[in-house]
């Protein structure tokens, strides 16, 4: 067992392929649905991962210069999480993952009683990222 | 589970940064340490017991 390195889970490396793993599937999708033509939602998809990597980006420059005032996110954010934060990111996906379960069954119900099915997938990402940020926030307050 | 961090930060005339800076890990977490809402890794553990000079059986008691 060692402890010289105890709260670092990224290195720099995967931070970075990460951030260029989340652009490949951004901008991919983006083009999927621009040639199906959807211009409009193609570049809501690209303003969205690219604010996602600003955001991104913009954390892993506080938590280096200014590392005292940075939070759990923006440390997860920046690829330099300690170890609660990991427990934090942890626990979070794991209520989102049953949520997901939970309202992929509920969701399915609900077309068999008429509800129209694209209303209820293309609501479903806003109902998991809501989910995911107050899942993150009540489970950061408690841990 | 309890400890002793925040009396023994205090008696060092620590601040929670400072020591969370010496440990490796952000100031929420030395935080949620002494409050007794995160209890740490056992490398975590032994890091506190070490920079402390103590054991873990004086730092951290179970409830």
């Amino acid at each position: 067992m060692s402890t010289d390195h105890p709260i670092t889970h990224k290195s720099t490396a995967a931070w970075y392929l990460g951030i260029a793993a989340g652009l490949t599937v951004a901008l991919g999708l983006a083009l999927a649905v621009g040639n199906a033509g959807h211009a409009d939602t193609a570049a809501g998809i690209v303003t969205g991962g690219m604010l996602v990597v600003v955001l991104a980006a913009t954390g892993r420059l506080r938590s280096s210069r200014a590392a005292d005032r940075a939070g759990t996110a923006t440390r997860l954010a920046a690829g330099r999480p300690d170890e609660r934060d990991v427990r934090v990111h942890q626990g979070s996906l794991a209520i989102l993952g049953i949520v997901s379960v939970i309202l992929s069954g509920l969701a399915s119900a609900a077309t068999f009683l008429g509800v129209d099915a694209t209303t209820i997938v293309r609501s479903m990402p806003f109902a998991l990222l809501l989910t995911a940020v107050v899942a993150f926030v009540v489970v950061n307050r408690r841990t | 589970m309890r400890n002793e961090i925040r009396r023994l930060r205090e008696e060092r005339g620590l601040s929670q940064g400072s020591l969370g800076a010496e440990l490796g890990v952000s100031r929420q977490t030395v935080n949620s340490l002494e409050t007794g809402r995160y209890d740490p890794s056992l490398p975590l553990a032994f890091t506190v017991a070490r920079f402390f000079g103590l054991s873990l059986e004086e730092i951290f008691h179970v409830d």
